[in-house]
């Protein structure tokens, strides 16, 4: 674990307060944090403990209320809301636990939509899309809605669609937060096997321990900071 | 990775959403396209109809432009008309004059009014005579054509001699319908002879009455009709100096028909633009509906990396792709509508209705479609773009508020636009006004009324606490309501707006037919008596009895002069002091009155100041028509004196009255009490119906016998013609309002059934709580319900107070307006509950 | 000669009601109008619309000109005019009452176009005549006759039948009779109005001055 890697984020003194009437809520306090690229990561921690705010803040959904988060040495508070969204359709993939799939485009116009989004004429990006949803073992699947697929396809869709546009990172919350345990196997399986032949940095929010197992770094988070970092 | 620049392909997104919704799409799309397919085809129509009018004012005048005069016409003139006909206009003169002719069998000659004609004439319409064959031998001379009135009357045959002037004349044809006639020539049998045979009668001659007239038509070349022939009239009016002069032309002509066409044009204008507001509501409602599912979507888009800006690019795009289909379809509707309206005219009216397609208008209506779609959503867009992405992620948003400033501005700028259309069409700035003013009113009366609506209900709602199957039911039924408030309050305000305008349209198309309604053949006057004698009407009646199919009332007519108003002479100063424009009123002011007396008024008057006497009034009291108190400067308590034939009358005004002119009842301006006037010498008019030949002779004949001093108006071919105009306007109105009705009916089943996707949720959160299919419908059917009543309310009423409003501003009177709304209130009682619950029908199943 | 119709009452007086109205009224009698006594002697001028000075003011008139007339030679005689439009000898025989209610001078009676206009047999037009001029004198009042005539174009049978009657019935009852109401105006076109056989306020003159001599040399008036 202390092979040296370049660091892709790196998030400093970040702290978020939300506030909620009269109330301040800290949510990430004071959170200092290095991503290394290429490397797999997993957050984990109780419910509110701010997994899933750094989740965000990291995808520049949100941005922090102090400290700095520096993207290869450039601070994101920097950027305006049209670069951030710029980084998320770049460089950015999403998996989320309720899969996040448009329910009135068909597997194959999901995971080509990163891609279209991106600029790529229709056809090559469902080439390109095919070729993923080929090697997740959906190709029977192409043409199908989300809503005609069962859970572990939808997510297996959703990862196809995070890994499409080749982003530098890919943030997945509680990717199996919906998923029976054998089915949550398969699709971490499918996860990690087509991180590896990409090379990307995976950043997993999850509060299952048998799936932080699979990642190369743990860190856990309590009351928005870190408790714990292996 | 920032210098990687890309474009999203948001066309192809959006595209694809809209290829995803299609069945949704093409619904908004209906929505705009049935308002803008109504509005640009009936522009077309009323154009058509328009022609068509223009077309029968000039077959009634058989020419463009007339010019005429009881004097010859001087060399100006004809140097005038020399050049004309050079520049390739047609003219054909005519001669008439009145004359006594005595056929070779009868006695007595008798009064004939002659038409001398040229072989040219008619420039338009046609002459129909028995044989029709007849111009060759006509036109040879020593003949002459006579009316079958004529005929019939004095029973002449073919090939019979009449004496007219000097000449014997063969009777080679019967005139069944001649152009140009007009009231003046009506009233005695008609002769016709051939222009260079006039000359040979001896009639024409140094103090001889003959009108001289000229028809003239333009050059075919010219391709709008009615602007050459204004201009023609310009021209002439320009060029020629002798004020004896009379010219005409048929733009003007049928002032009546022209009046009700103007304000049909109007009413068929508001009626396309209720059905396309209609429309707008619709669409936007249900578009708003959908934006609400598309949040998710929205959020997952946002994560993907579209900004704020992109998402309202992507759905501006897609309301762009709804307004070309909705404006494609709309043209389509219009075209279908044309060619039907087409086919019902000519097949149930006889009215050719020509139909053209211009290429402006359809690029108009794509515009027009494109335009409104954008801007009755653009609110929606603006507020849904500035959602932010991570309440829609964190599930926190279930629906987004659209923004009031936006919606401020669209709607202002809505209103702007329909006010200036509306002015536009209707050229009546106060129509505009109120039009858009009670749109305006109705829709913030209608907030009014719903949000007071939710309130009790909301107060009820905490009042009930059975727990019975329907007090469980009511309770969730109307918490389903009050939850969502702004949906609930959209939702009802689309449905009471789109009945309420259903509702005033069928009111003011009931009121406008009844206003020009012509009577039933029987009961339709085409023969009219003047000069009947006071002594003479119970003969006249007798007479009448036995020919006519019915009768209107005698109308007496005294002549008076005015003398004072409110003590003060109105004689007149010596000429030369007055301006023209104190000569024209001295003029109206000395000249001969026409005064009646009543004691009820006529279903065309009504009050609009001060109060009618009652029956039996014996005080000089005067109620004045509107129009001629505000001319005159006369309001209420002023009095007016009269010298009736050497006696004098001072009268007290005590009621003004309106006129609905349009109307065929005899109207005055000046009424006094029945018992004021009736000593006073008079004499009184009359009408019967009764549309026979043969018995109109017979009638003409006995009455001129025993009365020969009355007068007997032939009218009925001049008043069909007008009838004829005006049916084809009552035809066109009762057409367009059925079909907005129905469209109306469409869209809000359409906006009813929309918003399944939150309704499958609930159901499917209800069924997990463990309630029965059978509670899950009847909370539904409790909100459908409610709703359905609740609109009714609201809707009966907005109709009350907008009819009312009318009545009141553009002059159309509505009664009965509860029988003629009850069929609405009921359709809005039961179609929430239908509709919900069949376009529902499925969810309970599969759900099950 | 001109008829009462309803619908040509509505469309004229639409169309002349749109005409804008000036907001004074005019002011009293103007000065260089002399006013006749109270009690003078009433002459009653009874007729159709050649009488009643179609589409002129009342003042414009022949009746109003010819006490005008006679007033500027200190005559004082009170003119009634009852002439009324479009009116047929049938209708001055039943208004007879109504206008003949006064004391009466003399009656000036001008009546009878509007029969021959409408073709009635000159019988019957002869008979109302004698009805009226019986009725008149019944109340021992003077009468005056004046002779009417057609325009050529009604055929030279009937007009000549027509023009019979006048002097026939004058002389029949033994009345003074004016040949023709329109000498020297009919026919002419700048002494009438554009319909060619009303006369213009010009012709009234005209007509005034001519009855103005025939009252003096038959003696009916100084």
């Amino acid at each position: 674990m202390n092979e040296k890697a370049p660091i892709l984020l790196e998030l400093v003194q970040v702290t978020k307060k939300y506030r909620s009437g009269e109330e301040e809520l800290t949510v990430v306090d004071n959170l200092s944090l290095e991503i290394p690229a290429g490397k797999t990561m997993a957050i984990t921690g109780p419910s509110g403990s701010g997994k899933s705010t750094l989740l965000n803040l990291i995808a520049g959904l949100d941005r922090v209320s102090q400290g700095e988060i520096y993207l290869q040495g450039v601070s994101l508070g920097d950027w305006k809301d049209e670069s951030l969204a710029q980084w998320r359709r770049q460089e950015v993939g999403f998996i989320f636990q309720d899969f996040r799939l448009i329910e009135s485009f068909t597997a194959l116009e999901n995971v080509s939509l990163p891609l279209e989004i991106l600029g790529e004429k229709t056809n090559l990006a469902q080439e390109k899309a095919k070729e993923l949803l080929k090697e997740l073992g959906l190709e029977y699947r192409l043409q199908h809605f989300p809503g005609q697929l069962s859970g572990g396809e939808q997510q297996r869709v959703a990862i196809a669609r995070a890994y499409a546009h080749h982003p530098k990172i890919i943030l997945a919350d509680e990717p199996t937060g919906n998923l029976d345990p054998h089915t949550s196997n398969q699709v971490m399986k499918n996860l990690l096997n087509i991180n590896k032949t990409r090379n990307t940095t995976l950043v997993v929010v999850t509060h299952d321990t048998s799936v932080a197992q699979l990642m190369e770094k743990i860190v856990s988070l309590t009351n928005g900071r870190i408790s714990h970092d292996e | 990775m920032t210098n990687k620049t890309s474009k999203p392909e948001l066309n192809r997104l959006a595209s694809r959403i809209f290829w995803r919704h299609r069945g949704r799409m093409l619904f908004f799309a209906l929505c705009i396209a049935v308002g803008v397919g109504c509005l640009f085809t009936i522009e077309n129509f009323l154009d058509s109809i328009n022609e068509l009018i223009a077309g029968k004012a000039r077959e009634t005048l058989a020419a463009d432009v007339t010019l005429a005069s009881w004097r010859p016409f001087t060399p100006e003139i004809e140097s005038s008309l020399a050049q004309l006909k050079k520049e390739g206009y047609q003219a054909s003169r005519t001669l008439a004059f009145s004359s006594m002719a005595k056929p070779l069998k009868a006695r007595f000659p008798f009064l004939v009014s002659v038409r001398a004609i040229e072989e040219s004439y008619p420039l338009y319409g046609n002459m129909e005579v028995s044989p029709s064959d007849y111009r060759e031998r006509f036109f040879a001379g020593n003949t002459c054509l006579i009316g079958q009135q004529l005929a019939i009357q004095y029973k002449i045959d073919l090939g019979d001699k009449i004496f007219l002037g000097g000449s014997t004349l063969e009777v080679i044809g019967f005139i069944l319908k001649e152009p140009g006639q007009s009231f003046r020539g009506t009233f005695s049998p008609r002769i016709m002879v051939p222009f260079s045979e006039v000359k040979k009668t001896g009639l024409i001659q140094y103090a001889s009455r003959i009108s001289r007239a000229c028809l003239l038509a333009c050059p075919p070349h010219l391709q709008d009709s009615a602007k050459a022939a204004r201009e023609l009239k310009e021209r002439l009016r320009r060029e020629l100096s002798d004020p004896y002069l009379r010219m005409a032309s048929y733009t003007e002509s049928q002032p009546t028909v022209r009046e009700v066409l103007q304000r049909v044009s109007t009413f068929f204008v508001l009626v396309s633009l209720v059905t396309l507001i209609l429309g707008i509501i619709g669409m936007a409602t249900s578009v708003t509906t959908f934006f609400h599912e598309q949040l998710e979507t929205i959020g997952t888009l946002r994560c993907l990396g579209l900004t704020s800006s992109h998402i309202s690019q992507l759905y501006l795009r897609l309301c762009f792709f709804i307004g070309l289909l909705g404006g494609t379809l709309g043209i389509l509707i219009g075209v279908i509508f044309s060619y039907t309206a087409q086919i019902v005219m000519e097949q149930v009216f006889s009215i050719p209705v020509p139909v053209s397609i211009q290429i402006k208008n359809v690029l108009a209506g794509l515009f027009f479609a494109i335009l409104i779609t954008l801007g009755a959503n653009y609110a929606a867009v603006s507020s849904l773009a500035k959602v932010v992405p991570l309440d829609i992620l964190r599930g926190r948003l279930k629906t987004f508020v659209i923004s009031r400033q936006a919606l401020g501005i669209t709607i202002t700028i809505g209103l702007g636009l329909l006010f200036l259309y509306t002015l536009q069409s209707s050229n009546s700035p106060k129509i505009a006004f109120f039009f858009t003013i009670s749109l305006v009113g109705i829709v913030l009366f209608s907030l009014l009324l719903i949000l007071l609506s939710l309130r009790v209900l909301e107060i009820f709602l905490r009042r009930l606490v059975s727990s019975s199957f329907w007090g469980f039911s009511l309770r969730h039924g109307w918490r389903q309501l009050i939850r969502q408030k702004a949906r609930s309050i959209t939702f009802f305000l689309a449905l009471t707006l789109g009945i309420t305008l259903l509702c005033s349209l069928e009111l003011i198309e009931h009121s406008l037919v009844r206003e020009i309604s012509v009577d039933e053949e029987d009961s339709r006057p085409d023969i009219f008596l003047v000069d009947v004698q006071k002594s003479q009407i119970s003969s006249v009646k007798k007479i009448m009895s036995d020919y006519a199919k019915s009768s209107k009332d005698f109308s007496p007519l005294i002549r008076a002069r005015l003398t004072h108003i409110n003590g003060e002479s109105v004689k007149r100063k010596d000429i030369k002091e007055l301006s023209m424009e104190e000569r024209r009123r001295q003029r109206f002011l000395t000249r001969e009155y026409n005064l009646t007396y009543k004691d009820t008024l006529n279903s065309s008057e009504t009050i609009t100041e001060g109060k009618f006497w009652e029956e039996g009034e014996s005080r000089p009291l005067i109620s004045l028509e509107k129009r001629f108190a505000e001319r005159l400067g006369l309001s209420l308590n002023d009095t007016m004196s009269f010298d009736i034939q050497g006696r004098k009358l001072e009268g007290e005004i005590v009621a003004i009255r309106s006129i609905n002119w349009v109307s065929m009842s005899p109207n005055f301006f000046v009424i006094f009490p029945r018992k004021v006037l009736e000593p006073a010498p008079q004499m009184l008019i009359t009408s019967l119906a009764v549309h026979d030949s043969l018995k109109i002779a017979t009638f003409r004949e006995e009455l001129f016998d025993k009365h020969p001093n009355i007068i007997v108006i032939n009218a009925g071919q001049i008043l069909e013609s007008v009838r004829q105009m005006l049916t084809y306007l009552i035809g066109g109105l009762k057409g367009v309002g059925w079909i907005c009705a129905a469209i109306g009916l469409l869209i809000l089943i359409g906006t009813l059934s929309m918003g399944k996707v939150q309704r499958r949720r609930k159901i499917l959160l209800l069924r997990s709580l463990g309630s029965s299919s059978q509670s899950t419908r009847a909370i539904d059917f409790v909100e459908f319900a409610s709703i359905g009543l609740i609109t009714a309310v609201i809707v009966g009423l907005l109709s009350y107070s907008w009819s009312f409003f009318l009545a009141q501003q553009v002059g159309v009177v509505s009664h009965d307006t509860l029988e003629k709304i009850l069929p609405y209130l009921l359709v809005s009682v039961f179609l929430p509950v239908v509709v919900g619950l069949f376009s529902n029908r499925r969810l309970y199943r599969e759900v099950r | 000669m001109k008829h009462c119709l309803f619908y040509s009452i509505f469309v004229l007086l639409i169309v002349s009601c749109q005409e804008q109205s000036s907001s004074s009224l005019p002011s009293d009698r103007p000065k260089s109008l002399l006013v006749v006594e109270e009690n003078s002697p009433l002459v009653l001028f009874l007729g159709d619309s050649l009488t009643a000075a179609y589409q002129l003011s009342e003042e414009e008139g022949y009746p109003f000109l010819l006490e005008q007339r006679w007033l500027k030679r200190k005559i004082s005689i009170r003119v009634q005019n009852a002439g009324v439009s479009a009116d047929t000898t049938q209708g001055v025989l039943s208004r007879l009452d109504w206008v003949m209610g006064q004391d009466i001078h003399f009656v000036f009676l001008a009546i009878g176009s509007n029969d021959g206009f409408r073709g009635i047999e000159t019988a019957k037009i002869e008979k109302n005549i004698e009805k009226i001029i019986e009725h008149i004198q019944a109340k021992n009042c003077r009468v005056v006759l004046s002779g009417m005539k057609l325009p050529p174009n009604y055929g030279k049978e009937y007009t000549s039948q027509f023009e019979a009657i006048f002097p026939r019935v004058a002389q029949k009852y033994d009345v003074s009779f004016y040949p023709f109401l329109l000498e020297e105006v009919a026919g002419r076109e700048n002494l009438n109005l554009s319909d060619g056989i009303h006369p213009n306020a010009q012709g009234h003159e005209v007509i005034a001055s001519k009855l103005e001599i025939f009252f003096q040399e038959e003696g009916i008036v100084p």
